[in-house]
């Protein structure tokens, strides 16, 4: 049976709980970010201007 | 850029007209050249080190450990024949069991980044998260090289 104390992070940008940080994969970084907002600070992705096809 | 300004392109005489349908993004985190302002600013893939360490995941840790070494380097990339990175070893995996496969020894699935990402972003990301070094790679995970904070820190010092 898994265990489910197991210690969470939280997402400083969205603040949704993630089971490790995105950028430094250390457990228990104080700056804990998820995958997706670590893209958006880093433009790494762009949202999509305008919905029609360009 | 879009199919239509392609065509627009064309009829405006221009004779090298291509639609990218990767898109722009993709284009950059290939490292390909750009034009405009932001062009001028260096970039991750730009100072990132591209002769850092690679080995393979069948080579024996202490191998690679004095290799590397030699070289001045405590950092090693893990990747396949396609220098495509499976995972990445700091001091802290280089100090394992020698004896052991890379592929056991390795921090599988590094977070990567792209050789556009700007340096002020990473020196930020990479100052909070205590991190020396962060492999740059294009999108389909090929290494470009490793960056390591204090060369971005070097780049920003010379604005």
């Amino acid at each position: 049976m898994a265990d489910s104390a197991e210690t969470k992070e939280r997402c400083k940008g969205c603040e949704r709980e993630i089971d490790i940080c995105a950028f430094c994969q250390e457990p228990g970084c104080a700056a804990a970010i998820c995958y997706g907002c670590q893209n958006r600070e880093l433009r790494q992705t762009v949202p999509q201007p305008h919905a029609h096809g360009g | 850029m879009s199919p239509r300004a392609a065509w627009r392109l064309e009829t405006l005489g221009f004779g090298e007209v291509y639609d990218y349908i990767d898109g722009k993004v993709d284009w950059m985190a290939a490292g390909l050249p750009t034009e405009g302002t932001n062009a001028q600013h260096p970039r991750a893939g730009d100072i990132a080190r591209k002769d850092v360490p690679t080995a393979g995941l069948q080579e024996k840790l202490g191998d690679v450990k004095a290799r590397v070494e030699v070289q001045g380097w405590d950092a090693v990339v893990a990747v396949n024949d396609q220098r495509v990175v499976l995972g990445l070893l700091r001091a802290k995996e280089l100090a394992g069991d020698p004896e052991q496969p890379i592929e056991k020894a390795m921090r599988p699935g590094p977070s990567t980044f792209r050789p556009y990402v700007s340096l002020h972003e990473m020196l930020h990301f990479m100052v909070d998260h205590k991190l020396d070094s962060a492999p740059v790679t294009t999108s389909d995970g090929r290494l470009v090289g490793l960056l390591l904070q204090k060369d971005v820190a070097a780049e920003m010092e010379k604005k």
